[in-house]
C-alpha cells in the first residue's frame, strides 16, 4: 500500500507555515500566566523537572512574570519564524516549547495528550524537512504516520483492555454522567439529557468512536475522497467528545483541516 | 484488585504482542519504511518511533499520580481503556461564600484551562480521593484561586465533593460534602 498516494499542490514551506500557526493560536489564546499565584506545593514536577527544578528556581518562574516572558518569546520566534523559516529558530522553538508543556504538566495530575501530540508531530515533521531532498509527500507521510497511529493506539489499548465489559455494560455511561459532575469549560450540565439516555445507544457510538480510533491508521493509505469522509468523520469524534465530556483536543482537529485542506486544494485542479 | 492485575498483565502481554504484529503489518505492507529510509535523518525518524512504540508497551502507569517516573514527551496513548472497580460517581466544586452563605461556584477548569481539563481533573480526583493526606495542597489552590478572582466579597472558599443522587431514578441532583475551607481573610 502505498502511503498518500496523490499529489499536493502546496509547497513545505506553505505546510510549515501553517503547521507553525497552529502552535501560534494555542500559545496566544494559552493562559500560562493564571499559573503565577500557585504555590510550590500544587507543583509535581515531572520529567528532567524533577532533577532540575527547586522551590527557588519555581518561585523565580512564577514571580517576576517570567512566564508571561517565556510565552511571549515563544511566540516571537514564531512570528520572526514565519518570515525568516529558519531551521535554527525552528529547533529553539520545540526544545523550549518542550519545557513549556513540561512546566505545565507539574500541574496535572496525568500527563494529557492534546499538545504531546502536536509536539511530536511537529517534531518529525522538523526532522523529515531537514533533508532538502524530501518531497512534500514524505515530508507529510510521516508525522502524518504518527497522527493516526496514536490514535489506532488509543482504540488498540481499549480493545485489549476493555474489551467487552467496557462496550456491553453502564461504564462509559457513567463515565459520561461523571465527566458532566466536573467542572468544564462550558457551564451548561448535560446531565439533565444524559441520565435518561438509553444506555445501549451510548454503547454503540463508544464502540463506533473506537472503531473509527482503531482504523485511523488507514487514511494514510486512502484515496483522496475515502480520505476526506474519513477526516471529515474524526473531525465529528473530536466535536462530539468536546460537546458530552467537555474535552478540548483543538490543535488534533486542526492538523486533521490541514491534511483535509491540503488534499482539497489537490482535487479543484 | 490482585486478581484484575494478573488479569491486566495478561491483556497487557496480548496487547503488546498485537501492537508489534501491527507494527509489522505496517512495515511489511506498505512503503512507510522505504519512505523513512529514503530520508537522511532515518536514524533520528526511526528511533523516534521505537522510543514511541516501546513507551507504548511500557508506559503502563500514565494515569498515576503521583507518578514516579515518565518518559514526556514519550507517554503511552490510551485513554478510557478499562474500569477495573466501576465508575465512582462523584466529583467536586469549589466554592466562594459571601455573607448570604450560597455557594457561588468557582469554574476552576475555565481559570487553569491552561492546564488542560483531563489533566486538571485527574489532578483534583486524586486530592478528592486523598483529602485527608492533602489538605495542605488544597489548601494552596483554594489561595491561588482567591487571588485569580478579584471579588472582595468573598469571605471564603470551600473544596466540596460532588455526588450524584440516585442516577435510576433519571436524577440528576447532586449534594456536596465539604472537604476543605480557606478563609479570604484569615483572621476571621
Amino acid at each position: 500500500m502505498k502511503t498518500l498516494d496523490f499529489n499536493f499542490s502546496h509547497n513545505i514551506e506553505t505546510i510549515s507555515k501553517l503547521i507553525w500557526l497552529i502552535w501560534l493560536q494555542y500559545l496566544i489564546l494559552d493562559e500560562l500566566y493564571r499559573l503565577r499565584h500557585l504555590p510550590y506545593e500544587t507543583f509535581y514536577p515531572r520529567g528532567i523537572f524533577r532533577f532540575i527544578i527547586n522551590e527557588q528556581t519555581y518561585n523565580l518562574l512564577t514571580n517576576f512574570n517570567l512566564l508571561f516572558l517565556f510565552q511571549i518569546a515563544l511566540i516571537l520566534i514564531l512570528i520572526i519564524n514565519m518570515k525568516t523559516s529558519s531551521s535554527r529558530l525552528e529547533f529553539i522553538f520545540l526544545v523550549l516549547v518542550y519545557f513549556y508543556e513540561l512546566f505545565k504538566k507539574g500541574f496535572g495530575g496525568h500527563i494529557d495528550h492534546r499538545i504531546t501530540t502536536l509536539l511530536i508531530f511537529s517534531v518529525l515533521f522538523f526532522v523529515i524537512k531537514l533533508d532538502n531532498s524530501a518531497s512534500v509527500k514524505v515530508v507529510l507521510s510521516i508525522p502524518y504516520a504518527f497522527f493516526f497511529l496514536q490514535y489506532s493506539l488509543i482504540g488498540i489499548a481499549r480493545l485489549f483492555n476493555g474489551f467487552p465489559e467496557l462496550f456491553f455494560s453502564e461504564i462509559f455511561y457513567k463515565w459520561l454522567i461523571q465527566r458532566n459532575m466536573r467542572p468544564k469549560y462550558y457551564e451548561y450540565d448535560l446531565n439533565t439529557y444524559l441520565v435518561n439516555i438509553d444506555i445501549n445507544l451510548i454503547n454503540i457510538l463508544f464502540l463506533a468512536a473506537t472503531c473509527l480510533e482503531i482504523f485511523a491508521i488507514f487514511c494514510l493509505f486512502l484515496k483522496r475522497n475515502y480520505l476526506k469522509s474519513y477526516l471529515i468523520m474524526l473531525v465529528l469524534f473530536h466535536v462530539g467528545i468536546f460537546i458530552l465530556m467537555g474535552i478540548s483536543f483543538l490543535e488534533n482537529i486542526l492538523i486533521i483541516l490541514l491534511l483535509l485542506y491540503l488534499t482539497h486544494e489537490k482535487s479543484n485542479h | 484488585m490482585e486478581d484484575y492485575f494478573i488479569e491486566y498483565l495478561f491483556r497487557g502481554v496480548l496487547e503488546s504482542f498485537f501492537i508489534l504484529i501491527f507494527i509489522w503489518s505496517i512495515i511489511k505492507y506498505t512503503d512507510l519504511l522505504k519512505i523513512i529510509k529514503n530520508n537522511r535523518y532515518k536514524k533520528v525518524i526511526l528511533t523516534i518511533f521505537i522510543i514511541l512504540i516501546s513507551a507504548q508497551i511500557i508506559d503502563r502507569y500514565q494515569y498515576q499520580f503521583p507518578q514516579k517516573y515518565d518518559f514526556y514527551p514519550f507517554i503511552r496513548f490510551a485513554m478510557y481503556q478499562a474500569a477495573p472497580e466501576g465508575v465512582e460517581l462523584t466529583s467536586y466544586r469549589i466554592c466562594g461564600y459571601k455573607k448570604d452563605i450560597i455557594c457561588e461556584e468557582v469554574n476552576i477548569a475555565k481559570i487553569y484551562n491552561t492546564i488542560s481539563l483531563p489533566s486538571l481533573s485527574s489532578r483534583m480526583h486524586y486530592l478528592l480521593q486523598n483529602h485527608v493526606n492533602n489538605s495542605e495542597e488544597i489548601v494552596s489552590w483554594l489561595k491561588a484561586i482567591s487571588n485569580e478572582i478579584d471579588e472582595s466579597e468573598i469571605i471564603y472558599f470551600t473544596f466540596e465533593k460532588k455526588e450524584i443522587n440516585n442516577l435510576r431514578n433519571n436524577s440528576n441532583q447532586y449534594f456536596y460534602t465539604e472537604l476543605a475551607r480557606y478563609f479570604v481573610d484569615e483572621n476571621a
